[in-house]
C-alpha cells in the first residue's frame, strides 16, 4: 500500500465536502431547464470551470500521457490541434453562436428544429448509444489509475469504483446541472492544482534534457515530428482537426456548457479561454507519459517502445503515469494529487452521465411519446424522467465499466467512437445552420453514411484510425449534398422552423 | 535540440503558464460567477411564483 493516513484523510475529505457542495444544488432545481441547462444563468468564469472540468478527467490523463509514452513530443500535436480548433471556435462563434440563439437543451433537439423529430429520434439514438459506450471505457482506466498510484488491493478496486459513481448519481440525479456546476467549480480548482504539482515533479526528476535525450534515442525524429512519426502524419491531422471542430460544437457534454450561458456572447468568451486550458489539457499530461518513459522505459521493446518495469515487474504504457507518480510524490502530496485526480473523474462522470441520459429522455422518449400521440408530461414528470434514465445509465456504466477493456491506445479508440455519431451531427449541423437547400433526406443519409464510414473501415476492415475517420467525415458530408439535391428542398431557416413547431424551451 | 524540439517547448511553456493563470483567475472570479447564478436562479424562482 502506497498510500499514508493522511492521503486517505485528504481523499475522504474531498469527497465528502464535494458531496455536501453538490446537494446544495437541489433547492435551485425549479424546472427541466434548470436541471438541464442551470437555468441558462453561466457567467463567463464559472462557464470556463464547469467546461473544462467535464472534460478534463482522470481518463484524460491517462490517455494523454499514454499517447505521450509511445510516440513521445509528436503526440504534442494532437493537444495543438484540439486547443488551436476550440479558440478558433470561440473567436468566431462558428456554430456555437447560432445554436445557443435557438435556446437547445440538446444537440439532437436542433435535427427537429431544421430537420423533422424522426431524424431527431434517430440521432438521439445513435449520440446516445456512441457517448454511453464511449465512456463506458472510463470506469476500467481510472481504476487502473487509482489502483497503481495508491497500491490499493485489485479486490476492492471494483468497491471503489462503484462507491464513486453511486456518489456522483446522487447529487447528479438530485441537482442536474446545477449541482454539477457547483462541484465542477471545486473539481476544477482542484484537479489545476494536481496538474501543476504533477508537471513540477515529473520536469524535476525527470529533467527537460533527459527527456528529450531519450525520446531521441528511442524514437529519433519521428518522436518529434508529427508528420513523419508513422502512427500520425498528415492523413492524421488533418482528421484531427476535423474531429476537434466537431467535438467542440456538436459533442453533447460541451454544447450543453454553451446552451448554459447566459448569453450567446458568453459562449463565445467561455470557449476561447477553454481553449487555452485545452493546450496544457493535453500538452501537460503527454509530457508526464515522456517523464514516464525517461525513468522507467527500460523493458524489452513494443512497436519500437521500452515498456515500462517497476522494481522488475512490467507494466502497460498506461499505467508508467500512475506508477511514476507513486515512485515520487511523498505522504500528502500524494493524497492531494489522488482527491485531485478523484475531482477531475467525478467531474467528467456527472456531467456525462447528465448529458448522456438528457439525450435519452429529450430527444428518444419524449419526442417518441409525441410521435405516438401521447400528451406532454408535466414538467415535474419530465424532470422523473431525467433522473431515472440518469440513474439507469450508471447502471449500466458499472457493468460495462468493468466488463470492457479497449484495444490499443485509449485516445485513438476514444475518436473513432465518438467519429461514429460526430461525423453525421457534425455535418447536419453545419448544413443545416449554414444551407438552406440541408433536408431531412440529407440528414438521414449524413448520419447513417457517418455511422458506416466509422464503423465499416475501422472495425471490419481493419483500416487505419485516420482512414476511418476520413471515410465517415467524407461519407457523411457526400450523403448530406445528395440526399438535399434528390429530396424536397426544406426553404425553411432553423429559426423560422422552431417557431413553426413552438419546440425551443 | 532540433527545430521540432523547440517548438514544442515553446508551446508546452506557453500552455504550461496559459493553465495556471487561467486557473487563477477563474478560482477568483468563479466564485463571484457562482453567487450571480444563484442570484439569478432565486430571482426567476419568485417571478415564477
Amino acid at each position: 500500500m502506497n498510500f499514508a493516513t493522511i492521503d486517505w484523510v485528504i481523499v475522504v475529505v474531498y469527497l465528502a465536502a464535494s458531496m455536501l457542495i453538490g446537494l446544495l444544488g437541489r433547492k435551485y432545481v425549479g424546472n427541466t431547464a434548470h436541471f438541464l441547462v442551470a437555468g441558462r444563468e453561466l457567467g463567463t468564469y464559472i462557464g470556463i470551470a464547469t467546461l473544462a472540468a467535464t472534460e478534463i478527467g482522470t481518463i484524460t490523463f491517462m490517455y494523454n500521457s499514454e499517447l505521450g509514452y509511445r510516440y513521445g513530443f509528436a503526440a504534442f500535436s494532437a493537444a495543438l490541434i484540439s486547443g488551436i480548433a476550440m479558440i478558433f471556435v470561440g473567436r468566431t462563434g462558428f456554430v456555437i453562436r447560432r445554436l445557443r440563439v435557438l435556446r437547445l437543451m440538446t444537440v439532437p433537439e436542433y435535427f427537429e428544429v431544421k430537420y423533422s423529430r424522426g431524424l431527431r429520434i434517430v440521432t438521439g439514438f445513435l449520440v446516445a448509444l456512441g457517448g454511453i459506450l464511449n465512456m463506458g471505457v472510463f470506469l476500467k482506466i481510472e481504476g487502473e489509475f487509482l489502483t497503481v498510484i495508491s497500491g490499493l488491493n485489485q479486490k476492492y478496486l471494483v468497491a471503489t469504483m462503484i462507491a464513486i459513481l453511486l456518489l456522483e448519481l446522487i447529487y447528479t440525479t438530485v441537482g442536474g446541472m446545477i449541482s454539477i456546476v457547483i462541484t465542477d467549480y471545486l473539481q476544477y480548482v482542484l484537479l489545476s492544482i494536481a496538474t501543476i504539482i504533477i508537471t513540477i515533479y515529473a520536469v524535476h526528476f525527470a529533467g527537460w534534457h533527459a527527456m528529450v535525450a531519450k525520446v531521441t534515442s528511442v524514437m529519433g525524429g519521428d518522436g518529434f515530428n508529427p508528420i513523419t512519426a508513422p502512427k500520425f502524419g498528415l492523413s492524421f491531422l488533418v482528421w484531427q482537426m476535423l474531429l476537434w471542430l466537431a467535438i467542440h460544437t456538436c459533442w453533447q457534454t460541451t454544447a450543453m456548457r454553451m446552451f448554459s450561458t447566459k448569453s450567446p456572447e458568453v459562449s463565445k468568451r467561455v470557449m476561447t479561454w477553454t481553449g487555452f486550458i485545452f493546450l496544457g489539457r493535453g500538452m501537460l499530461p503527454m509530457l508526464w507519459g515522456i517523464a514516464a518513459l525517461t525513468l522507467l522505459g527500460h523493458g524489452a521493446l513494443i512497436g519500437g517502445v521500452p515498456q515500462p518495469v517497476v522494481h522488475g515487474q512490467t507494466l502497460a504504457p498506461i499505467d508508467a503515469m500512475p506508477a511514476m507518480l507513486a515512485m515520487l510524490l511523498g505522504p500528502g502530496i500524494r493524497g492531494i494529487v489522488v482527491a485531485g485526480m478523484l475531482a477531475a473523474t467525478m467531474s467528467v462522470n456527472s456531467s456525462y452521465l447528465l448529458g448522456w441520459s438528457a439525450v435519452i429522455s429529450q430527444d428518444i422518449i419524449a419526442p417518441l411519446r409525441k410521435q405516438i400521440g401521447r400528451p406532454p408530461v408535466s414538467d415535474a414528470t419530465q424532470l422523473l424522467i431525467n433522473r431515472i434514465c440518469n440513474f439507469a445509465v450508471g447502471v449500466f456504466l458499472i457493468f460495462w465499466g468493468l466488463l470492457y477493456t479497449p484495444p490499443g491506445a485509449v485516445y485513438l479508440y476514444l475518436n473513432i467512437t465518438g467519429t461514429i455519431f460526430l461525423a453525421g451531427a457534425f455535418v447536419c449541423v453545419i448544413g443545416g445552420l449554414y444551407w438552406k437547400r440541408a433536408n431531412t433526406s440529407g440528414g438521414y443519409c449524413a448520419m447513417l453514411m457517418g455511422a458506416a464510414g466509422a464503423i465499416i473501415p475501422f472495425f471490419f476492415l481493419h483500416k487505419s484510425e485516420s482512414f476511418a475517420g476520413f471515410a465517415a467525415f467524407g461519407l457523411s458530408a457526400i450523403g448530406l449534398l445528395i440526399g438535399s439535391m434528390l429530396g424536397k428542398s426544406a426553404n425553411t431557416t432553423a429559426p423560422e422552423r422552431a417557431a413553426q413547431i413552438g419546440e425551443v424551451q | 535540440m532540433t527545430g521540432w524540439g523547440y517548438f514544442w517547448g515553446t508551446w508546452l511553456l506557453i500552455s504550461g503558464v496559459a493553465f495556471a493563470v487561467i486557473t487563477l483567475v477563474v478560482a477568483v472570479k468563479g466564485f463571484q460567477d457562482l453567487r450571480a447564478m444563484f442570484a439569478g436562479l432565486s430571482a426567476k424562482e419568485r417571478a415564477d411564483k
